[in-house]
């Protein structure tokens, strides 16, 4: 319930939804699904709910070598049509985020401006080097570019570039159980270039507060990876689901194991 | 605003807010068999097909839904036994829940059933971890998933128009090999019993150690499967639970809920709030009686502290009560809730068991009105002390003395349906109140005084509950309907949000227990000691009867000629705790288990047969039950039966113990 919403409103066209979502006068709040990435404690504020669904944002184009995901395209799309695409590593994660009702509802777009950024999807996201096209900005931006910065501004599209060549990509993750939210995950995605040499970035999730782990690894070796996690500056994540000792052990863990894995599927040795 | 949309195959018009879900227009029209469960989309006990597709409706605005197509629990099946018109048939996914007995409270049924029909619609013959995948965004705290797989499998073959077997008894899962035949070292039990203390001879008769007997004579019901009696009603999402029920101008109730765990109130001024269109009462301590009551649904006379009052000038946790508004709709009662402006006292607090009777420490319940409580100066609820033998003679006895503490945590009973209660007058000016409660009769002895009615003018009707598991042994939000019902003379609707739950609720005790065991080098154990802290909360309900089962059960599996328990019921300022599964023995026996096994380990025995050694046998006297009954008076009690070493038996075979124990 958002139960000081005075308005709703579908807009038909990304011109008309700008103008709603800058009103002045009103909160409003950007309806890439439904409610379920809008965090309770924010439903109070919401004066105004602006339905993004009938923007014809939803639907998932192969470019090229570069994979364009539109905004309200849903997890269960992700899940259905990109089983091949990065070794199944999106449709994996797109599972690993949510249930199947909820996979049917909510959306990429949703995910990323209201989701948690440990989100397997929003992990793989990250691995991947995805980028985002934001209304009101020109040419694409990293993922870790969206912010309370573009408020009023919509997300259309989520660009990955998957060119040809080896890659490798695996996601792995700790919770209370198999389905549960991840207390710490990692995703790993190795690249083989034509001359041969790879190249890897591991994220990792449940870490950090509040952001994503980044770890890019020339020449794939997973021996590099634990002195990158031991030498963490920031504030480390620490709370009744994991402590920091806890979350850093398994970011080892699962991030020489993502990477290991990664490796094997782009054709190199495992170590 | 009007939205039009084609429910369950007809075009329907509602009327709804810009804020309001789908689940509660839905609701608000009579479509019951969508439940409201969490508002997070998390347990999907409010599914429904959208344009063909399960979505939780609980995480949807209402105007998302115009122009769709949607189906509900009400669109799958026929309708049954309407008179000279008969029965429709049933859908054979509510046919195949029926039969397979995949049905316990029923409220998360209607969500699994049209879950389960999308993936019959896309995928006709799908393997178990598909049907897993598919059910798992409905949560299920009863049943299970085993007959709802089950059932999904059983109508999908029926569906795919294959010939499906009776459930026969021998579809049951088999029993493990061994289980009818008596152990080798079966104990020979005496004849005839005597027992007794204080003058008090009790005869009594030992049955053998329970052996389960191979049915061999048929009998009509008993090892045959049967359909559950409402199962009928709750596949087809009928109107069964307290939510389920309309009312012609029905206010809605909400809670101002505390933001500190310990303060005074020092003004409350509900001035906005009482201006707001469509708010028709603000309560607060200033305009309620001040009556001391127990929530514990426990029977007459009620043997805990009697320490709540329906709102109070003094909070004691954060969601304690600080005011109840009814209201024309949700949106406006809660509305009305943020325009309540309240000036606190901040206090300090206690969250620690631990903290609760140092010197010094803040006093929880300083109020004189509150009763039955032991000593409120060192915030001790409740104490419980007994000993049989002498427990220092036998430490000094045995040859190792073990000590452990250990903490078991405070844990949420969840049932997917939350606290609801709707209230009214009937025709005879009785109060009517329609609660999910487990405990009808103590509702209405209790909340009498704190009403101001006698009982007689009190009609509790308790509807099918959407799961308990302890948290509806409470009269916990009954009064505040009712308070508001005798206000404005109007039905009133309340419901506690997911999150009230957690933070408004009750919760298991959560302990310290430390244990001290004396034991003999063959691994007898002489003497037995368990001192329980157990953190009631900022309320003493259930706070003796919870942790004196603790002592009852724990000091008892493991007989030893001297025992001692006690303990301290403390208060804290966080959520109340309360009656939970196994109501303060699943704490017990998490202690002694890793004591015993701990224990064992040190002394190098078998873990198993340290624990079969030492256990309480049939034949035998309970020892604890001649001297602690609930606060009441004993009376000495025989173990007749006890199926410990078959069920050690069966567990090892299970686990492969003894290829495991010992075996680097």
């Amino acid at each position: 319930m958002l139960y000081n919403a005075r308005t709703y409103e579908k807009p038909r066209s990304i011109d008309e939804a700008r103008r709603l979502l800058k009103q002045t006068d009103l909160k409003t709040l950007a309806l890439y699904d439904d409610l379920t990435t809008v965090d309770p404690a924010r439903r109070a504020d919401i004066e105004a709910a602006v339905d993004l669904s009938a923007l014809g944002l939803s639907g998932i184009d192969h470019q090229g070598t570069s994979l364009h995901i539109g905004a309200t395209t849903t997890l269960q799309d992700i899940a259905d049509e990109l089983g091949e695409a990065a070794c199944g590593l999106l449709a994996d994660c797109a599972r690993q985020t949510a249930g199947w009702n909820v996979r049917h509802a909510a959306t990429i777009g949703g995910l990323l401006t209201g989701g948690s950024v440990s989100a397997p999807l929003h992990l793989a996201l990250d691995v991947l080097g995805a980028q985002v096209e934001i209304t009101g900005q020109d040419g694409l931006l990293p993922l870790t570019s969206l912010s309370d910065e573009f408020a009023g501004e919509i997300l259309l599209t989520v660009v990955i570039d998957l060119p040809d060549g080896s890659i490798g990509a695996a996601y792995e993750q700790v919770g209370r159980t198999p389905r549960d939210l991840p207390i710490v995950n990692a995703a790993a995605v190795v690249r083989l270039s034509e001359a041969g040499s790879a190249s890897a970035r591991v994220s990792v999730g449940g870490v950090l507060d509040g952001h994503l782990l980044q770890l890019d690894l020339a020449g794939a070796n997973p021996d590099s990876l634990d002195q990158l996690i031991d030498d963490l500056d920031g504030p480390l994540l620490d709370n009744p689901l994991g402590s920091t000792e806890y979350r850093q052990e398994m970011a080892a863990v699962l991030s020489r194991r993502v990477l290991v894995d990664a490796r094997t599927q782009a054709g190199l040795s495992a170590a | 605003m009007e939205i039009t949309f084609n429910l369950n195959g007809t075009e329907v018009t509602y009327d709804v807010r810009p804020g309001q879900t789908l689940t509660s227009a839905l609701r608000e029209n009579g479509v019951f068999g969508v439940k409201q469960g969490c508002e997070t989309g998390e347990c999907g006990a409010c599914a429904i097909l959208f344009d063909g597709h399960p979505r939780n409706t609980c995480v949807m605005l209402a105007a998302q839904a115009a122009g769709h197509t949607l189906v509900t629990i009400e669109g799958i099946g026929g309708a049954q036994q309407r008179g000279w018109r008969g029965s429709e048939p049933l859908h054979a996914l509510q046919e195949a829940f029926v039969e397979t007995g995949a049905i316990q409270c029923g409220y998360c049924t209607p969500g699994m059933i049209v879950v389960a029909k999308a993936l019959l619609e896309a995928n006709p013959n799908p393997s178990d971890a598909e049907i897993r995948e598919a059910l798992s965004g409905v949560l299920c705290r009863c049943t299970g998933y085993l007959k709802p797989v089950q059932a999904v499998h059983r109508a999908a073959a029926v569906l795919r128009g294959e010939e499906v077997p009776p459930i026969l008894p021998d579809d049951a899962i088999p029993a493990p090999p061994g289980l009818f035949e008596p152990r080798a070292d079966e104990p020979q039990l005496p004849a005839l019993a005597e027992s007794g203390s204080g003058g008090t001879a009790v005869k009594t008769t030992p049955m053998p150690t329970m052996v389960v007997t191979r049915q061999e004579e048929p009998l009509q019901y008993v090892g045959k499967p049967e359909k559950k009696v409402d199962a009928l009603k709750l596949v087809q999402g009928n109107r069964a639970f307290a939510d389920d029920i309309e009312h012609r101008g029905m206010l809605v109730a909400k809670v101002k809920w505390s933001p500190y765990a310990h303060a005074v109130i020092k003004r409350i001024d509900t001035s906005k709030a009482e201006a707001l269109p469509g708010v028709h009462a603000v309560l607060t301590h200033d305009n309620l009686p001040r009556v001391p009551y127990t929530t514990a649904g426990q029977s007459d006379p009620e043997p805990g502290p009697h320490d709540n009052y329906s709102l109070d000038s003094k909070v004691r946790w954060v969601g304690d009560r600080v005011a109840a508004v009814a209201a024309e709709t949700e949106e406006i009662a809660q509305q009305a809730i943020d325009l309540i402006d309240v000036e606190y006292e901040v206090l300090p607090a206690i969250f620690d068991a631990r903290d609760s009777m140092k010197d010094g420490a803040p006093v929880i319940h300083d109020e004189e009105e509150s009763w039955r409580i032991h000593d409120r100066r060192r915030n001790l609820a409740e104490v419980i002390d007994w000993e049989l033998g002498n427990v220092e003679e036998g430490f000094a006895q045995a040859d190792y003395v073990f000590e452990d503490t250990y903490y078991s945590p405070k844990v949420q009973q969840t049932p997917i349906e939350p606290h609801v209660v709707v209230t009214w007058w009937d025709e005879n000016d009785r109060l009517v109140i329609r609660t999910s409660t487990q405990v009808p009769f103590h509702v209405r002895r209790i909340l009498a005084p704190v009403l101001g009615l006698p009982e007689k003018r009190i009609r509790v009707i308790k509807p099918r509950i959407g799961g308990g598991f302890g948290v509806k042994q409470e009269i916990l939000i009954e009064d505040i309907a009712a308070h508001l019902t005798i206000v404005t003379g109007r039905p009133v609707h309340f419901v506690y949000t997911r999150a009230e739950e957690f933070e408004s609720a009750r919760t298991r005790h959560d302990m310290y227990l430390t244990m001290k065991t004396g034991v003999m080098k063959d691994g007898t154990i002489i003497a037995n000691q368990l001192y329980a802290l157990s953190d009631t909360g900022a309320s003493g309900t259930h706070a003796m009867t919870v942790a004196g089962n603790t002592g009852h059960k724990a000091m008892a599996l493991y007989n030893a000629p001297n025992i001692k328990f006690h303990a301290d019921i403390v208060y804290t300022n966080k959520v109340p705790s309360g009656a939970y599964r196994g109501y303060g023995v699943p704490q017990g026996f998490w202690a002694l288990e890793l004591h015993m096994e701990h224990i064992a380990r040190e002394l190098g025995l078998d873990p198993l047969e340290f624990r079969l050694k030492n256990a309480i046998q049939a034949g035998e006297e309970h020892p604890v039950s001649k001297i602690w009954s609930e606060g009441r008076e004993g009376a000495a009690e025989i173990i007749h039966t006890c199926g410990l070493p078959q069920c050690v038996d069966q567990g090892a075979a299970a686990i492969q113990w003894h290829d495991r124990y010992d075996n680097e």
